[in-house]
């Protein structure tokens, strides 16, 4: 071996056994841990029922927060009254993380047709260290066929089944504006359908 | 004090020309080593010249050396420059795939463009090759590559972490390993040349 080989060898090996002494990087990324990762998936805490939306909506609650996650066009054919169109790849832009950092003010819900594109905002965002957000289960299509489709319960079906389809009945006439005329009778269920929002919330407290 | 770029010491530009002359000065360097030749570069791949093995070898360690010891002193902060994933399969195929090509057109991409700026036709043939290559893949990779380019993701992975020793250690154990392989280099590289006169040698850019 020529003597500048040696002579350059030695130099890096002083650099290694240098290196040997010092301690690590901290690396700068937060890997993501597979156990933390599912505990996220089996939430189930996350989801707000097409019955949780339309009340709030119909409440006028002014902490509530639709996000649709859908692509601009979707949003443009038809969304959720209120809601704003933040697509799922733009979800990490300035401003739309200054939104979701709002969340301890108000109620963020996000949306998509079915539940896995709003799921994976919501994983996504909350991996991200976003927390206290909510997803619509069943999305947009539970929407149409849960809440403005109900399906009348067998005649033997407890009474709060029946609460919860008249409820829907109302819901489907506020949303859609159909059958206006009546009036009167769309109004009363959802007078009455509010008390056992209470109901459930008291309910929630005790155990 | 560093990375000039993503600390926003330097802008853009400046960036830009920063790595024209640096990739100009990397050029002539290899044409200087004798890069740019195709004997000398295979020769790694048949025994007869170790020098690309000893030159890209220390250059990786140089460097791995001087960025961890600049961390420590200062220099450099080290979590705010580039680290890509990895994704084991697709590298593993990619690396053999590129050591086939090294084989058979005695360039890497780097050199065969310095080869080529030198005006050497072989070069500017694996250039050419390269091209094709480039834009067989940019329109294939949807229906070919993406599935593959995508699987068998590690994350960010380090070789020292996964083995559970410390950074520097590692990169003392990869200079050792480093120096016995320019050792036995030599000696493979001093038998297989034995018998060689010193025209072939010649011939060969030895």
């Amino acid at each position: 071996m020529k003597k500048t080989s040696i002579f350059i060898l030695t130099l890096l090996f002083i650099g290694g056994l240098w290196s040997a002494f010092l301690p690590n990087v901290q690396t700068h990324v937060e890997r993501v841990n597979a156990k933390d990762l599912l505990n996220l998936v089996n939430y189930s805490e996350r989801y707000l029922s097409v019955d949780d939306i339309a009340r709030s909506l119909m409440q006028q609650d002014q902490f509530l927060l639709l996000i649709d996650v859908r692509k601009p066009e979707q949003y443009k054919e038809f969304t959720l009254p209120g809601a704003i169109n933040i697509p799922i790849d733009s979800l990490f832009l300035q401003k739309n993380l200054q939104l979701l950092s709002g969340a301890d003010v108000y109620t963020i819900v996000f949306f998509s047709n079915g539940s896995s594109l709003a799921d994976k905002a919501w994983l996504i965002a909350t991996a991200a260290g976003y927390n206290n957000l909510y997803v619509l289960k069943g999305g947009l299509n539970a929407w149409f066929n849960e809440l403005l489709q109900p399906k009348r319960p067998a005649d033997w079906a407890t009474k709060e089944e029946f609460d919860k389809y008249n409820f829907r009945l109302a819901a489907a006439r506020y949303f859609t504006g159909a059958s206006g005329t009546d009036d009167a009778t769309s109004s009363k269920p959802v007078v009455k359908v509010q008390v056992p929002v209470k109901k459930k919330q008291v309910g929630g407290g005790c155990e | 004090m560093g990375p000039l770029y993503p600390l926003g010491i330097i802008n853009e530009n400046v960036n830009l020309l920063t790595a024209f002359f640096i990739g100009v000065l990397f050029g002539g360097m290899l044409e200087a080593a004798g890069f740019t030749n195709t004997r000398k570069l295979a020769g790694v791949f048949y025994g007869y010249d170790m020098t690309v093995l000893k030159v890209f070898f220390t250059a990786a360690l140089t460097a791995a050396a001087g960025l961890f010891l600049m961390h420590h002193y200062g220099l450099i902060d080290l979590t705010k420059v580039f680290y890509p994933h990895t994704y084991w399969l697709p590298t593993l195929i990619g690396g053999l795939l590129m050591a086939l090509g090294f084989i058979i057109g005695g360039f890497c991409p780097g050199t065969s463009f310095c080869a080529a700026s030198t005006g050497k036709i072989d070069g500017i043939v694996f250039v050419v090759g390269v091209f094709i290559g480039i834009y067989f893949y940019a329109f294939t990779y949807e229906p070919l590559f993406e599935k593959l380019r995508n699987s068998t993701a590690m994350g960010q992975v380090n070789v020292a972490d996964w083995l559970g020793i410390s950074q520097g250690l590692f990169i003392l154990i990869m200079i050792v390993i480093a120096i016995a392989s320019f050792i036995f280099g030599d000696w493979v590289q001093k038998k297989v040349n034995q018998n060689k006169s010193p025209e072939d040698l010649e011939d060969l850019g030895l």
